[in-house]
């Protein structure tokens, strides 16, 4: 129920959330793929990284409210306010998109804004049938405060305190944050996009030091769940980039758990379609050289 | 074309047909020559009912001579051996399955084979020793497996384990996942405070590599069978040492179709009229078996105390209730809309009273017991048992909570069939957790299909796609391929994977001679 009336309300953009709330691109109730188990899924709204792959490049940009989508929607959902703002209407949505492709920087405004006590709510519903949340986005550690009374209110939720809490992230966050996360949260899943900080740029625009310090605090802290290698052929495989991946893997923890994701055109922008998508064959190849650089906790 | 004539030309087709094996051969020639007798004594309006679909015996035959389902306790013939066979108890592990074995080869049912092969682990466990290590366990299991798919070529042959977690409940799923054959079909019965998680972890590494096991609900099963259980067929949870004599379903679109769209009065007076026509096929059937044919006194399984004869029900089976529901409630959808599946939890709340309250001759406990028949091949535009309409499916988390509460309300067996996507196989612990979920909410037993599997299930039995092809050209070594072959054209099952059809039985094997 507080997840119908929650849809329904009207947002402002841009939007100015006050504290404890979350900015949410969506939910899923249902998830296979985002960490170990069945698991409810909260996507939150922007990233402090642009990376060329992004398969869900409409949770980067925080709506301006600049105004240009609102002719576009053919459902009338977007209305101008004023000059520096729009309101987006629920109701009137039907998540055909097309809002999307005039925004000069991607951002979706069909988001809402929620309590954390509506999100508990909804997890709430499907909690007998899971075996943890994942918050991811966007970068979900922007919006530490919510996340963090989030996981807290799950953690003292006796309908809930079974469930893993991990989130999802690009590892930009510092260490006072994890110090905040890591009492309430299972384990972070970290993405470390090259080996290089040079290719590391090229693909996220950012640096690579900060996720390395990221890295390493968190399997200090116990709260490493897994690291992620995209493998995009020809970019993030070639040996001299998983030979300084694989170094500074090895030098966390030869058996921290690996994940490798083969590169999909699916969801990214036409910017990303010139690299080629990857095989099986050619995810299969980076976990052989992985493995024989000694990374022992490589899965599928 | 006389009577005879069209009787001898049946004969003809099926002697002749280049595609049935000897055995599939002489067992429709004996289904012919048994619809040669007349139907045993039916009131006029209860024969209409059967001769135009609202009942339905799933062509079991006109003078029935044994049981549909039987559920042997083998534990007897493992303690006693047996002196009908001349065998003495087995005294090592090797002996008890040559006896069960052996056994099975004289286990009767509808299809002609056994149906239930037992809980193999609780049956054999005692007697293992040190010198199994999972290796030799593995080696015994591949050929008892080679010989259950080889000489029973039926795939509503079902084995049963758990809920203990024993070395041979391990090595039956090891054993069971990497050869992926048809036979056995397999159920493990789970038990949150018995078998441990790691048992649920193994056995769902199992589903996402060949659609098996079928997994129980043990605590709450137990509590409807206290003298044991066991889940045979498609879904059908019998009690153990005994069966079903028989299995009458009624169609419930049909019966709206003859009916008030009256709510109200559709429930008070219509329906439970239809039901008491099936219920007197019921017992027309169970007479002629037990009173006629007198299958439990010449039968050796219940003279040797395998079978008891009082432990046999007979099987109510329900279908086309979502077509009865948005008959009734035109413009909602089952399994979508509360208001639906409220009603559809009401329809089945007055049928399962009656069945509660009605008595039926020999049947154990003077009953018979509900059930959510999963349909044949040759229903078409009617859903199987209680479920949501194929391809119409909410997703996962929704569809469970729309179809649990019928579950307490079917004591003989439900079928739900759950689709996931292929990623599950790089996480099978997310079928652990669906799975605690459902029987967080009560359900008795829940079952998957993972996208992309050879081995499929269509309705509860297994049918690898792979051999659906050389079907038609080569015919096929089991029987239940060719029911698989007809329902999965009739249901478009290969175009939806990894939404799932339902059919139960094609005993005519309409779609391989017709």
């Amino acid at each position: 129920m507080s997840r119908a009336a929650s849809e329904l309300q009207r947002v402002t953009h841009p939007l100015t959330p006050g504290p404890g709330i979350l900015e949410v691109a969506g939910t899923l109730r249902s998830s296979l793929v985002d960490g170990p188990g069945h698991r409810f899924v909260l996507f939150l709204q922007g990233c402090n990284f642009d990376c060329i792959a992004c398969h869900n490049p409409s949770t980067i940009g925080r709506c301006t409210g600049c105004g240009v989508c609102v002719e576009v929607c053919p459902h009338g959902a977007l209305d101008v306010l004023n000059d520096a703002e729009i309101t987006f209407d629920p109701a009137a949505c039907d998540h055909c998109r097309a809002c999307i492709a005039p925004c000069p920087i991607d951002a979706d405004p069909a988001i809402r804004l929620a309590t954390v006590a509506e999100i508990v709510a909804e997890i709430h519903e499907v909690a007998a049938f899971i075996g943890g949340v994942t918050v991811t986005g966007g970068e979900p550690t922007l919006q530490l405060d919510a996340v963090v009374a989030l996981f807290e209110s799950l953690a003292a939720d006796p309908g809930t305190s079974r469930l893993s809490r991990l989130i999802d992230t690009n590892g930009t966050l510092d260490l006072a944050g994890w110090e905040r996360l890591a009492p309430v949260m299972d384990g972070a899943m970290v993405d470390l996009k090259a080996g290089t900080d040079d290719l590391h740029r090229r693909i996220t625009g950012q640096g690579i030091t900060r996720v390395k310090e990221s890295i390493l605090s968190l399997h200090r802290m116990g709260r490493l769940a897994e690291i992620r290698l995209l493998v995009v052929p020809g970019v993030t495989d070639t040996a001299s980039e998983l030979d300084a991946w694989s170094g500074f893997v090895r030098q966390v923890d030869p058996a921290v758990p690996v994940r490798l994701m083969g590169f999909r055109h699916a969801g990214t922008r036409s910017t990303a379609h010139h690299w080629p998508e990857a095989t099986g064959a050619d995810v299969e190849r980076v976990s052989q050289v992985l493995a024989s650089r000694g990374l022992t906790g490589i899965a599928g | 074309m006389s009577d005879l004539e069209r009787f001898q030309a049946s004969i003809s087709d099926v002697t002749r047909s280049p595609v049935l094996t000897y055995r599939q051969r002489l067992h429709q020639l004996a289904l012919l020559a048994e619809e040669m007798l007349p139907y045993p004594k039916l009131s006029s309006e209860a024969e209409q009912a059967l001769a135009t679909g609202l009942v339905s015996d799933l062509d079991e035959g006109h003078a029935p001579y044994r049981p549909r389902y039987t559920l042997p306790d083998y534990s007897v013939a493992l303690s006693n051996g047996s002196p009908y066979l001349e065998l003495e108890p087995p005294g090592d592990l090797e002996e008890a399955v040559d006896l069960l074995q052996i056994v099975y080869h004289h286990v009767p049912s509808i299809t002609s084979f056994p149906v239930s092969f037992g809980d193999l682990d609780t049956l054999l466990a005692p007697y293992l020793d040190e010198t199994w290590d999972d290796d030799r366990l593995d080696r015994l299991f591949t050929r008892l497996w080679r010989f259950l798919d080889r000489t029973i070529p039926d795939a509503f042959a079902h084995a049963n384990i758990g809920p203990v977690d024993t070395p041979i409940t391990r090595s039956v799923l090891r054993v069971d996942s990497r050869l992926a054959q048809v036979v056995p079909n397999l159920t493990l019965k789970w038990d949150p405070d018995v078998s441990g998680d790691a048992l649920l972890h193994l056995a769902a590494q199992s589903i996402a590599a060949v659609n098996k096991p079928h997994i129980a609900n043990d605590p709450l099963i137990r509590r409807d069978f206290p003298e044991g259980y066991g889940v045979v067929s498609c879904y059908n949870t019998l009690p153990l040492g005994g069966g079903s004599h028989t299995l009458v379903r009624l169609n419930l679109k049909e019966s709206l179709a003859r009916g008030s769209d009256d709510i109200d009065r559709y429930l008070d007076t219509v329906l439970p009229e239809h039901v008491e026509l099936a219920f007197e096929v019921i017992e027309a059937r169970v007479r002629f078996l037990v009173e006629e044919a007198g299958f439990y006194e010449h039968s050796f399984l219940v003279r040797e105390g395998l079978l008891h004869a009082d432990r046999f029900t007979a099987m109510f089976g329900i279908y086309g209730l979502a077509e009865l529901v948005e008959g009734l409630l035109p413009g909602v959808r089952y399994g979508q809309d509360p208001e639906a599946n409220d009603l559809a939890h009401r329809v089945v709340r007055v049928i399962a009273d009656r069945v509660g309250r009605r008595d039926v001759p020999h049947c154990r406990g003077g009953r018979a017991t509900l059930h959510a028949q999963s349909g044949i091949s040759e229903d078409v535009g009617v859903t199987a048992g209680a479920r949501v309409p194929i391809g119409r499916e909410p997703e996962l988390i929704d569809h469970i909570l729309a179809v649990a509460p019928h579950h307490a309300m079917f004591t003989s067996g439900i079928s739900d069939i759950f689709a996931l996507e292929a990623s599950v196989r790089a996480n099978p612990t997310a079928i652990v957790d669906v799975t605690k979920g459902a029987f967080r909410h009560d359900m008795r037993e829940i079952t998957f299909n993972v996208e992309g599997c050879d081995l499929v299930r269509v309705t509860g039995y297994m049918v690898r796609l792979s051999d659906i092809e050389k079907l038609r050209t080569e015919g096929s070594r089991i029987n239940s391929t060719a029911l698989g072959a007809e329902s999965i054209e009739n249901w478009g099952l290969l175009g939806r994977l990894p939404r799932v059809i339902s059919h139960e039985t094609d005993p005519r094997l309409k779609s391989v001679f017709r």
